[in-house]
């Protein structure tokens, strides 16, 4: 009998140990430590690779390659990570045209790595101690990364030159590199990504409605998307979805936005934010002309003409050119009743602070914004500069449409915002963690028509507000 | 009065080999399942952003997981979880029971049958979950065009609407139901024949048959199945992780304890809060373990009493 009790009480014992080590097992296996370390690949990179890839422009980049300052003759590895799929593994082939040809002792230990959770990734290789001295980073990256202590500080980099080349870029997309209250450079941007208007000519076309304009205010777009819609039965106007980059600019056209200007006051029920909110809203419960939250559409639903338009960075031009079937252009993103406003965010490398390199992981990185480097970018279809003297360069000239229009990107140097980037860490961004899942609660209730503006936007702001009181009093 | 044994070479030559051969299982287990349980035990107490160092917070993020459900929305996931095992449990168990019976008949080409049904257990849970996503994609999916076609004006939304998502995740899994199957057949053929043969004699029918023995004869059977598919379903993950895209939407209706668990540790970077989640969890399943296992005196059959 006494044996009976042991039994019986031990069998439980063990099952639930066995259950805690399932647990484990189960967050081991969701865990992107793991998949980041196993997917990670080193290779070589040898100059015969180098060649095949930027064959149409390699001439211009060995010409026009900023010359390296006095190397040791030391000969070192240069570990760089950077997800092997355009347009980044694109950016990454200009950086190793340029630098290969002036630094033969140096080695690039490309390391390349899947796109998705790749932030874990780079989180666990900071926790180790392991980073490579160069990484590939994004806006979405840069605040996490230096409050991680993870990223050097280009700036004093940058004005030991001669010319500053922070100083060429547009101001904006340089803050998606920065932090606030500081003005140090921890991410150099590879393009003057903001997020303008892919729309399918021939749809609008055959619908015998105008073609957009830049200039055009949101109501214009509403209109003409209904009647494209109506000839196109099955399809929807645009992919508008809970990306700050969408939903941001509607909250700041209306006069809005998502924080108070100190930054202390959750600020999406005022008003004006929620005016912002309520017809960004409209584009699904009144217009229903976006596609509906929880549709699949399957993959590239713009190449699948599942989507009139799409609405995003300049980055998807390569990929339209080589696979629609179908005549496309892009405009600029419509104004609202307070003015133009568009999301922007881009991808770029920032230098590690615990690389042995800093000189030559920096000669590495600034290749990307020299005008070699960006006249690359935009003849490859992959980017449109990011430099002010770029502006009016001959090379936008050149291009052969589609798109037509190329030119639209570039009046994000105007129009483009930014992410808030001051809520305290704790808080999350509007990329992640708690503001990040409280504002996707809220929009994906309005969208869904399960709440008002108002209140799902009162709702969010209590809960934001908490962290931001808890959190900024510390 | 102590008899002392003196043992032999030999003997002491077996232990040692005995020792070194269980000795990297042993090593292993330390090192890689308990030492890590201990270690996420402390980091529980800690507040630990995983790029700086923990502070300790003693029981603070255990208190935050049952006094913070707006912003981290635990108890919210708990509820979900609890709703997709009380549902799926019985689904589950009910379902392969019926298939069990169904292929324990002795019918020429029943080989081909269990295997038809054991098959999607062995396809991988990313690959069944993404065909799923496409069969109920609520627009352009197969099984919706198939109801349309057959009549339908309105058919379900499946995982797009939050009243209807949590129920598709429950029949998704039902198609893996072939492994407790097996096991039910392996429980159904090992009741001795000579039962039925008397029952039969005696004049029972076979709904007589099915209720007075065999299902008892399987309730041993029924218990297992019981108790690991309680645990697999409070860790269910996977499919509502790939179908949400990681969101556990529409609107938080399949956000699953360790979907947000997860969301915790490797989105917001609350290992501490996160590991508090995992020894929450393991209490959770432990209790109910031990309750499952006090309840089985009392409708568990053993042939022979343990």
């Amino acid at each position: 009998m006494q044996h009976r009790k042991v039994s019986v009480f031990m069998r439980p014992a063990l099952l639930a140990v066995a259950a805690s080590m399932l647990v484990s097992a189960c967050g081991a296996a969701s865990t992107p430590v793991v998949q980041v370390q196993t997917a990670v690949v080193k290779e070589t990179v040898q100059v015969v690779v180098t060649k095949e890839v930027v064959k149409e422009t390699q001439k211009e980049v060995v010409v026009t390659a900023t010359p390296a300052p006095a190397q040791p003759e030391e000969k070192f590895d240069l570990r760089v990570l950077v997800p092997c799929s355009p347009p980044t593994g694109d950016a990454y082939n200009i950086m190793m045209a340029a630098f290969s040809a002036s630094h033969p002792n140096v080695t690039i230990k490309k390391e390349c790595t899947g796109s998705g959770d790749y932030a874990q990734g780079i989180y666990t290789m900071a926790a180790a101690g392991n980073l490579p001295d160069v990484f590939l980073g994004a806006d979405l990256f840069t605040v996490p990364f230096v409050a991680a202590g993870a990223l050097l500080d280009m700036r004093p980099l940058a004005e030991a030159e001669k010319n500053d080349v922070f100083n060429d870029i547009y101001p904006n997309i340089l803050k998606l590199g920065q932090v606030p209250g500081n003005n140090g450079v921890y991410m150099v941007p590879a393009s003057l990504d903001t997020v303008e208007v892919y729309y399918n000519v021939d749809m609008f076309t055959k619908a015998g409605v105008d073609l957009p304009k830049d200039d055009w205010t949101w109501d214009q777009w509403i209109d003409a998307c209904q009647k494209v819609m109506a000839k196109n039965p099955g399809t929807y106007c645009n992919n508008q979805s809970s990306w700050w980059a969408h939903f941001v600019p509607w909250i700041r056209g209306y006069g809005g936005d998502v924080l108070s200007k100190d930054g202390t006051k959750s600020t999406l029920s005022t008003p004006e934010s929620v005016a912002g909110l309520k017809a960004f809203g409209e584009q699904w419960t009144k217009y229903h002309i976006a596609a509906p939250p929880g549709v699949d559409l399957g993959p590239d639903p713009f190449l699948s003409q599942k989507l009139i338009t799409w609405h995003h960075i300049p980055g998807f031009m390569k990929s339209f050119r080589e696979k629609a079937t179908f005549k496309w252009d892009v405009v600029a993103m419509p104004s609202h009743p307070k003015g133009q406003f568009t999301g922007m965010g881009t991808y770029g490398f920032g230098i590690a602070k615990t690389t042995k390199h800093p000189q030559a992981a920096w000669d590495f990185v600034k290749a990307l914004a020299s005008p070699a480097g960006q006249r690359i970018e935009l003849t490859s279809y992959i980017g449109i500069p990011l430099l002010k003297s770029m502006a009016n360069d001959p090379a936008f000239a050149e291009l052969n449409a589609p798109p037509a229009n190329i030119k639209a990107f570039a009046k994000g140097s105007e129009i483009g915002i930014f992410p808030r980037q001051d809520y305290p860490a704790k808080c999350g961004s509007l990329y992640a963690g708690l503001v990040n899942q409280t504002m996707n609660a809220m929009l994906e209730a309005i969208q869904r028509g399960k709440g008002t503006a108002q209140d799902e936007a009162t709702k969010a702001d209590a809960i934001i507000q908490k962290c931001l009181d808890e959190n900024i009093k510390k | 009065m102590v008899v002392t044994k003196r043992r032999s070479r030999q003997y002491w030559i077996n232990t040692l080999q005995g020792y070194i051969f269980i000795g990297p299982v042993v090593l292993g287990l330390i090192i890689w399942t308990f030492g890590p349980m201990i270690a996420s035990l402390v980091i529980s107490f800690t507040d630990y952003p995983l790029l700086k160092s923990p502070t300790w917070v003693g029981l603070q993020n255990y208190v935050d997981i049952f006094t913070r459900n707006d912003e981290l929305r635990v108890v919210q996931s708990l509820q979900v979880t609890a709703t997709y095992a009380v549902m799926a449990l019985p689904l589950g168990i009910i379902l392969s029971l019926l298939a069990a019976i169904l292929l324990n008949q002795k019918l020429r080409g029943m080989p081909v049958f269990r295997t038809a049904f054991y098959l999607p257990t062995i396809v991988p849970a990313v690959a069944s979950a993404f065909m799923w996503g496409w069969l109920l994609q609520p627009d352009f999916g197969i099984i919706n065009s198939l109801l349309k076609t057959l009549g339908a004006t309105n058919p379900p939304r499946w995982m797009a609407e939050p009243e209807s998502a949590l129920p598709t995740l429950v029949l998704i899994g039902a198609w893996g139901i072939g492994g407790s199957m097996v096991i039910f057949l392996a429980g159904l053929q090992s009741i001795p024949e000579v039962l039925y043969e008397a029952a039969k004699i005696d004049g029972a029918n076979d709904w007589q048959m099915f209720w007075r023995i065999t299902l008892p004869q399987l309730s041993p059977t029924i218990f297992f199945i019981l108790v690991t598919g309680m645990i697999g379903a409070l860790q269910y993950f996977s499919t509502a992780f790939l179908l949400t895209g990681g969101t556990g939407g529409p609107l938080f209706a399949t956000y699953f304890y360790n979907l947000n668990l997860y969301d915790k540790a490797f989105k917001w970077l609350f290992m501490g809060l996160a590991s508090a989640m995992a020894w929450v969890l393991f209490l959770i399943i432990f209790v109910l373990t031990m309750i499952t296992f006090r309840s089985s005196d009392a409708w568990v059959f053993y042939e022979v009493k343990r």
